[in-house]
C-alpha cells in the first residue's frame, strides 16, 4: 500500500516535472484570490455604505443599483457568472487571470456588502449622533467612527467569506484558467491517479489554516484595546 | 499541523484501499442490473452529442447494439472526458465509449476493444488569421484543446514540447474551446477530425479547418482491465457491426451526409 502511495506521488509530482504545474496553479490561485478579495472588499464597502445611507432623492438611483447588484449576484451561481463574464462581458480580454479576478471579485462583493451592512447596523446609533454633534460631517462620522467599529465586529464573518472565496476560485478551470484545481485535474487526466487531487486538497487545507491563523491574529490585535 | 497531516494521510490510505475492491465480472453486474452503463462526454459530435435531452451519436448506437446483444437496456452517463477512465476502473460504468483514441498511456489503465473507426487530429483556426500548422509552436500562439484528449497530449508534448507549457488552454470540451477561439482568446483549436468538421461547418463564416493531418489514430471502447469475457463480448458486437456495415451507416446518419 505504501508502494502504491509512493508511486502515486512519484507519478503526480516527479514525472515530467509535474510539480511545476501545481506550483503554477498555486500561484494563479493565490493571485486570483488576493485580488478578488481586494476587489470584493472595495465593492462591498461602497455598496454597504450606499445601502445604509439616508434615503434622499439623490441616493435613490444608487440604492436601486446596489439592490439590483446584490440580488442578481447572490441569485446566480458563480460558475454561471464566470462563464458569462468570460464569453460575453469581457470576451475581448485574453487575460484569463483578470477575467477570474473580475468574476470572483464582483461575486464576493455582494456577500461582503451584506456582511458590512450588518456590521454598520450593529454599531449603536449613539455613536453616529455623538460624531455629528461634535461637528463631524456625515461622511467623516461614517469613515472615522462607524466603519472602524463595524469592521471589528464583522471580521469573523468576513474571514468566513474570504475562506469561501479561496475555495470558490477552484471553478476557474471551467474557462481554461490554470488554477490549483485545474493543475490537479490536468495531472489527473494524464496519470489517472487520484493522488493529484489529494495533494491539491492538502494545499487548500494548508492555505485555509494559514488564512484562519492570520485572521485570528488580526482579530486579537483589534480587540487589544477592549475592556480597559 | 502534524496531526492534521497524519489524519489526512490516513484518509488517503483508506481511499486507496477502497479503490481495489469489487473485482466481479462486468457481464454479471450488467445482467444483474439489467442495464449497460456507457460513460461518455456528450460534446463530441458526431460520436456523442445532445439532441433534445438525449445523448445520441455513433458511440451511443454502438453501445446500444452491445446492450442489445446482452439482452439489457442502455444507460448513458454523460461526464467530463477525463472522468471516463476512472469511472470504468471503478466499475461505475460498464464501458467507456467517447471517441477515445487508443494510446499506450491509456492501455495501462484500461483494456481497449478492437478499433472501430479511424480518425486524425485537425486544426481549426479563424478564417484569414494566417495561423498554420508550422506556426503553432511559436511563442504567443495559444492552442485550445479538450482536456485529456489526444489533441491535448499532442499540443503539449509534440507542438509545445513542454509538459508545463502555459500556451495550451485545456477546456472542458471542444465547443467551449472554439467559442474562445472565435472570441480571440486562443489562436487555434486541435481536435479530432469529425468534431472539427462539425464545428467548422456550424461556424462556416468565421472558422476554417487547416487541411494538414496532425496524427492518424483510431478509436476503441474502454473496458475494465483484465475482464476478458466482457472484452470478448464487446469485440463480438463490434465485429458484427463492421461486417454488417452498420458503423458506416451510423456515421452517415449522424453527420447528415
Amino acid at each position: 500500500m505504501f508502494e502504491s502511495i509512493a508511486s502515486g506521488l512519484y507519478q503526480t509530482l516527479v514525472v515530467d516535472n509535474r510539480y511545476v504545474l501545481i506550483l503554477q496553479g498555486l500561484k494563479n490561485t493565490l493571485i486570483i484570490t488576493f485580488f478578488s478579495l481586494l476587489l470584493g472588499l472595495a465593492i462591498g464597502l461602497v455598496v454597504a455604505v450606499v445601502k445604509v445611507a439616508p434615503n434622499s432623492r439623490a441616493m435613490r438611483p444608487l440604492r436601486w443599483l446596489s439592490d439590483l447588484y446584490v440580488t442578481v449576484i447572490r441569485g446566480t451561481p458563480v460558475v454561471v457568472q464566470l462563464i458569462i463574464i468570460n464569453g460575453s462581458i469581457l470576451k475581448a480580454s485574453d487575460n484569463q487571470i483578470l477575467i477570474a479576478v473580475v468574476a470572483f471579485g464582483v461575486n464576493s462583493g455582494a456577500y461582503v456588502a451584506e456582511i458590512i451592512r450588518g456590521g454598520i447596523l450593529a454599531v449603536d446609533r449613539g455613536q453616529t449622533e455623538a460624531g455629528r454633534s461634535l461637528g463631524l460631517t456625515a461622511g467623516m462620522t461614517m469613515s472615522h467612527i462607524v466603519l472602524p467599529q463595524a469592521f471589528k465586529t464583522t471580521l469573523p464573518s468576513l474571514g468566513n467569506e474570504f475562506i469561501a472565496l479561496l475555495k470558490e476560485t477552484s471553478v476557474a478551470g471551467y474557462v481554461a484558467i490554470r488554477d490549483l484545481t485545474k493543475a490537479g485535474d490536468s495531472i489527473f487526466s494524464r496519470t489517472y491517479n487520484i493522488a493529484s487531487m489529494y495533494i491539491v486538497a492538502l494545499i487548500y487545507l494548508v492555505l485555509v489554516i494559514g488564512l484562519t491563523a492570520l485572521l485570528g491574529r488580526l482579530e486579537r490585535r483589534l480587540h487589544k484595546n477592549d475592556h480597559r | 499541523m502534524k496531526k492534521i497531516f497524519a489524519a489526512f494521510l490516513a484518509a488517503a490510505m483508506l481511499a486507496s484501499l477502497g479503490g481495489c475492491s469489487s473485482s466481479s465480472s462486468t457481464i454479471d453486474q450488467i445482467k444483474k442490473e439489467g442495464k449497460l452503463v456507457m460513460a461518455t462526454n456528450a460534446a463530441f459530435p458526431p460520436f456523442e452529442y445532445i439532441e433534445g435531452n438525449e445523448p445520441v451519436g455513433v458511440d451511443v448506437d454502438i453501445a446500444a447494439e452491445i446492450a442489445k446483444d446482452l439482452g439489457v437496456t442502455l444507460e448513458v452517463s454523460d461526464m467530463d472526458f477525463n472522468a471516463i477512465i476512472p469511472a470504468v476502473q471503478a466499475g461505475k460504468a460498464s464501458l467507456g465509449a467517447a471517441g477515445m483514441t487508443v494510446t499506450d498511456e491509456r492501455k495501462q489503465q484500461i483494456d481497449f476493444s478492437d478499433e472501430y473507426v479511424k480518425s486524425a487530429q485537425y486544426v481549426i483556426v479563424m478564417k484569414g488569421s494566417g495561423v498554420t500548422v508550422d506556426s503553432l509552436s511559436e511563442a504567443g500562439i495559444v492552442i485550445g484543446v479538450q482536456e485529456g484528449t489526444t489533441g491535448d497530449f499532442y499540443a503539449t508534448d509534440e507542438i509545445k514540447g513542454d509538459p508545463n507549457t502555459e500556451e495550451v488552454a485545456r477546456y472542458k470540451n471542444a465547443i467551449v474551446a472554439s467559442q474562445d477561439l472565435m472570441n480571440g482568446k486562443c489562436s487555434a483549436v486541435i481536435i479530432d477530425e469529425m468534431p472539427a468538421k462539425s464545428i467548422v461547418e456550424a461556424n462556416a463564416d468565421t472558422l476554417e479547418l487547416l487541411p494538414d493531418v496532425l496524427t492518424e489514430e483510431s478509436y476503441a471502447i474502454a473496458v475494465k482491465k483484465g475482464d476478458a469475457a466482457f472484452l470478448e463480448q464487446v469485440n463480438k458486437t463490434i465485429a458484427r457491426l463492421k461486417s454488417e456495415g452498420k458503423i458506416d451507416e451510423f456515421l452517415i446518419k449522424h453527420t447528415g451526409e
